[in-house]
């Protein structure tokens, strides 16, 4: 990967606007990616951002959100940072299928599917205070 | 972008139109502003999406909530939106069965109610 760009956001969800909007400008600096995946990196970003602030609150942490923004060539790739303490992607229920009548009881849940959707690899790793979660996006050449 | 919702009657429904982000600290007044029409007593709703420019899975939740509140009180939340995008999360999260999105007012409030069992 070539540059990366570091963004520090307060855990408030009146952030995440921010947070969103300065990785699609700058994912968007190459031309890398497509509009319609920077739209899909603005989501997947927007809803880990959020996991961490809502993590956060339930801890208690004051730290900052970190977003860590890696310009490549073919790809880029948002590593989100909390201070959380720690959390298992496999605890998280599947969402039921589309056609199931239980499909309506899940208001909540659907951040982590998304992101698994809209970005082409999610890796969440263990850090000394928390949870990082890398999501990238490969252009069409990648 | 900051959220607007701004309601108006037609056809005896409710017609929200929405602009802006609808994300995790702006879905709440969104359901806050759609509740309080369904309690004043008018549960069929239709939600002008065509001016979101973004919807995170809080405001997804927050749709299937009002879908669920309205359909309880007798009524029912229809989806107007053109945009692509919106689409594409609808069919991501699997709710594309649950909340169709029609292209425009009239034809969402035309559809026909469906049957329930």
């Amino acid at each position: 990967m070539g540059r990366t760009i570091h963004l520090e956001i307060p855990p408030r969800s009146d952030y995440l606007a921010l947070a969103r909007r300065v990785v699609a400008t700058a994912a968007s600096l190459d031309r890398v990616l497509p509009d319609r995946r920077i739209d899909d990196l603005s989501l997947a970003v927007s809803e880990a951002c959020a996991n961490a602030i809502d993590a956060q609150r339930s801890t208690g942490s004051l730290e900052p959100v970190r977003v860590a923004i890696e310009l490549g060539r073919t790809a880029v790739a948002v590593t989100i940072t909390d201070h959380a303490g720690g959390f298992s992607p496999d605890e998280v229920d599947p969402l039921p299928a589309a056609d199931d009548p239980g499909r309506l009881r899940h208001e909540r849940g659907l951040g982590l599917p998304l992101m698994r959707s809209l970005a082409d690899t999610v890796t969440f790793s263990a850090t000394a205070g928390g949870t990082a979660v890398r999501l990238e996006v490969h252009g069409p050449t990648g | 972008m900051d959220l607007a919702v701004q309601v108006d009657d037609r056809d005896g429904w409710a017609v929200a139109h929405v602009h802006g982000d609808v994300d995790m600290t702006t879905a709440p007044r969104l359901r806050e502003q759609v509740i309080d029409v369904v309690v004043r007593g008018q549960p069929n709703v239709v939600l002008d999406l065509q001016g979101v420019d973004f919807i995170d899975s809080t405001g997804l939740g927050v749709v299937i909530g009002l879908l669920k509140r309205t359909r309880s009180q007798g009524g029912d939340l229809r989806l107007v939106s053109t945009r692509s995008a919106l689409r594409k999360v609808l069919e991501l999260t699997a709710l594309d069965h649950a909340l169709p999105l029609a292209d425009t007012v009239e034809a969402a409030i035309a559809v026909d109610r469906p049957a329930r069992g």
